[in-house]
């Protein structure tokens, strides 16, 4: 168990599990960028610095079993500075910080590139001579080894030394005692123990017989050769087996050659040196998740059937035992979808070298702030947000922030600040960037948007509708055109993007104060808590978190409008609201009785006139056909236990459809209203 | 008056059959009512594994029998020999410092 992989059996071995050290190497490197960045804070918090040093020791020696030889050479060289810097022998400067990063990107490149080109070599040389240029200047001893190859830098270790001595030991003129102390000669035993339990009794011993098992920890800079061979008289009948301290490369040396190792000097079962969280998380691959979420969607429509024959059938067992696997059914979705939940914060710490490396580009000196990273969404959300937010802070960091000198022209502290949050906000998750920047000049907008045909010429659109601008296709405001926030083609693509997702995207800018973007996104993808209501033959689902009350309607202050748009007075305010029989063009007389759904979108409330409530109902988000596609207020379909389809209201467009002007009724309703009033019982092909 | 076992010079695989049967007969003819006894090892002064491994058996033999053993007088040889193999348990129930021979 000495050499890395030489049988085929190892090589096998290595095939297999080398996609599984690439990703965790990525992960090890990851974390060594966030401590990195971290430390730039506080650059001799001992913790960090450590947990730095374990990192790149883990890469390396994982590295090894690979016979990934460049990334050993290279870590090693990484590993020596870090090692020198937690020790405190070299200081965290910004400009070793940035030499480390760069490694780290290398060590990057190495893990996932099997090729090397000659290229890379001198890169990597370059960046050695930079390292060694730090060890060198820390203490005269150290800076001797620091530049040693890693076979000739093992240093003194920690060894685990257990040997069960054969029965003739003594007989053959050999003693453990002088073993153990010929060990102590080459190091120094920091520990031993004798297992006496194997000692017969004293009317049953034989006294020639040895029955001694010894445990040793032994500190030494000899290699194992040497410690073998204090054993080498006893070799034939003693169990013997020497472990080096169980550092991330000796677990791997142990992985390596487990195949080979025969039952008897097999090592048992050892607690592995492993960070904590590695117990607490088990690898799922996203696809069979993803199985299981479509499975339960089939599920929580199938019960909703079998529940709606039930009460149709009035049997009140039947309906009692539906009412408990409707339960159940609710417990599993909720807890099934908390497995896909995953905190943006990770998706927002990368963001710290970016804006690290923006800023530094661009000469601006910017504090990246996150808030909230610990709020959850659904994993494909926080996936297809990433590139969005990349966009949307780079340009905050371009167009947004100034340069120190103007910041301080201007009364401004010389460090810019860019704050990332997220929160929690009535069923969607509220992502901000805000920026204390220059802020949006509405006259820059709007002429470039005259200059554009994008506003005709000499009009002046409300305030919020300028900022809105900014999200057309084809805009740019920079004079000069920077490599790094793109070419005025990204926000149009980047609000797409949000609006697939079924989010939304707002600007809200103060001229010389700083601007602020808002993401609202849903939560989940896929399940959702929906309130069914009815109008007509028509069923409709509103996401319950959006769902403040339900009152009873009430005589509108004025006639509906064309758009079926009216006032109510609720406990003395007034509220908009909106009759979908109007809007969608159902055209059958208003019931007797009907309620008005009180619904939250953003920072306002509208009512919305319904005929029946139909309840809580478990939703499962169903793609709109593509013949819907262009109908708008809606987000999705979902299918009833009936075999109905029900409509899924997107509440925020559904209040901006409700407020535009009036000027193209059928837009909305079309050929949809005729599907709208003729529930199909097929069920829709997603 | 407690019992005294006193232990031999010697402690090693020369004479570790030998001592086998003398500590046995010495355990047989203990008086049946003794609860405690005394290893004085003020003479040991060379030892090895199986010697270690024999007063290891003698232990257990007193603790069975329910005879509390008090090891007195333990030199440099017998107590660097118990540490170095870790079996510093033998030398438990010491009531006399260690005595370093220079």
């Amino acid at each position: 168990m000495t050499a890395p992989h030489t049988s085929d059996g190892d090589l096998s071995f290595v095939a297999e599990a080398l996609p599984a050290f690439i990703s965790e190497a990525q992960e090890q490197l990851a974390s060594m960028e966030q401590l990195l960045l971290r430390l730039e804070d506080t650059p001799d918090d001992r913790d960090l610095l450590d947990a730095l040093f374990r990192c790149a020791h883990t890469v390396k020696g994982s590295a090894g079993i690979f016979g990934l030889e460049p990334v050993v050479a290279f870590t090693h060289h990484v590993e020596t500075l870090l090692d020198l810097l937690r020790e405190g022998h070299v200081v965290l400067t910004p400009a070793l910080s940035t030499l480390l990063l760069r490694c780290n990107d290398t060590i990057g490149h190495l893990v996932t590139q099997a090729d090397d080109t000659p290229g890379d070599c001198a890169h990597r040389a370059a960046l050695i001579a930079e390292l060694q240029t730090y060890s060198g200047a820390s203490t005269p001893a150290v800076a001797a080894a620091a530049p040693a190859l890693p076979a000739a830098a093992p240093g003194i270790r920690r060894w685990h030394i257990r040997a069960r001595f054969g029965s003739d030991t003594f007989r053959n003129g050999m003693d453990p005692l002088a073993i153990v102390r010929y060990l102590d000669r080459l190091g120094t035993v920091a520990q031993a123990m004798c297992d006496t339990t194997a000692i017969p009794a004293l009317d049953q011993i034989e006294p020639e017989s040895c029955y001694l098992q010894v445990t040793l920890t032994l500190q030494t800079d000899a290699g194992r050769d040497a410690i073998e061979g204090a054993f080498s008289f006893v070799r034939d009948d003693c169990q013997l087996q020497i472990d080096a301290e169980p550092t991330a490369t000796a677990i791997a040396a142990t992985i390596a050659a487990a195949p080979p190792v025969t039952a008897t000097t097999a090592p048992p079962a050892k607690p592995r040196e492993t960070p904590p969280e590695d117990g607490r998380f088990i690898r799922v691959q996203a696809d069979r998740l993803d199985t299981v979420i479509n499975l339960l969607g089939e599920l929580v429509i199938a019960g909703a059937g079998a529940s709606l024959l039930s009460r149709q059938a009035r049997n009140s067992p039947l309906v009692e035992v539906h009412q408990q696997i409707t339960r159940l059914i609710e417990e599993i979705r909720n807890g099934t979808l908390q497995l896909r939940m995953v905190p943006i914060g990770e998706t927002f710490a990368r963001f710290r070298r970016v804006v690290r490396d923006t800023a530094s580009e661009l000469e601006k000196d910017v504090a990246l702030e996150i808030v909230g990273g610990e709020t959850e969404l659904d994993k494909s959300v926080v996936e297809r947000i990433a590139d969005p937010l990349m966009h949307l802070v780079r340009n905050a960091l371009d167009h947004g922030l100034e340069t120190p000198a103007e910041r301080i022209a201007l009364g401004k502290p010389a460090q810019g600040r860019l704050t990332l949050s997220a929160c929690h906000e009535s069923g969607s998750i509220l992502i901000r960037i805000d920026d204390d920047g220059r802020g949006v000049r509405r006259d820059k907008v709007l002429a470039r948007a005259w200059e554009r045909g994008l506003v005709e010429r000499g009009t002046i659109p409300a305030d919020a509708d300028i900022l809105k601008l900014l999200f057309a296709p084809g805009f740019s405001t920079a004079e000069a055109v920077t490599n790094l926030s793109g070419r005025g083609v990204g926000m149009d693509v980047v609000k797409r993007n949000i609006e697939a997702l079924r989010g939304t995207v707002a600007i809200h800018s103060t001229e010389g104060a700083g601007s602020r973007i808002e993401i609202r996104l849903p939560l989940t993808l896929a399940i959702i808590d929906g309130f069914l209501v009815g109008v007509e033959g028509s069923k409709f689902i509103f996401p319950l978190d959006a769902v403040v009350e339900v009152i009873e309607s009430r005589p509108t202050a004025t006639p509906l409008d064309p758009r079926g748009r009216s006032v109510v007075e609720l406990r003395g305010q007034v509220l908009p609201v909106l009759s979908l029989r109007k809007l969608y063009a159902l055209d059958s007389p208003a019931p007797e009785r009907s309620s008005v759904v009180v619904i939250q979108s953003g920072g306002q409330r509208y009512g919305v006139m319904v005929d029946q409530l139909l309840g809580q109902h478990q939703t499962v988000i169903k793609p709109l056909g593509r013949m819907f596609r262009s109908l708008r207020g809606m987000s999705g379909s979902s299918i009833l236990g009936n075999g109905e389809v029900a409509l899924i209201f997107d509440v925020a467009s559904l209040s901006l459809l409700a407020a535009e002007q009036h000027d193209s009724p059928t837009r909305t309703t079309g050929d949809a209203g005729s599907r709208i009033q003729n529930p199909s019982t097929e069920r829709q092909t997603p | 008056m407690e019992p005294i076992l006193a232990l031999p010079a010697e402690l090693t695989i020369y004479n570790a059959t030998e001592l086998c049967q003398r500590w046995l007969d010495w355990l047989q003819d203990l008086p049946a009512d003794s609860t405690t006894c005394i290893l004085d090892a003020r003479h040991v002064a060379e030892v090895d594994g199986a010697g270690l491994q024999m007063l290891a058996a003698l232990r257990s033999a007193l603790q069975e029998r329910g005879l509390a053993a008090q090891l007195v007088a333990p030199q440099k040889a017998l107590s660097d020999a118990c540490h170095s193999l870790g079996l510093q348990h033998l030398l438990e129930g010491t009531n006399t410092p260690v005595e370093h021979a220079a």
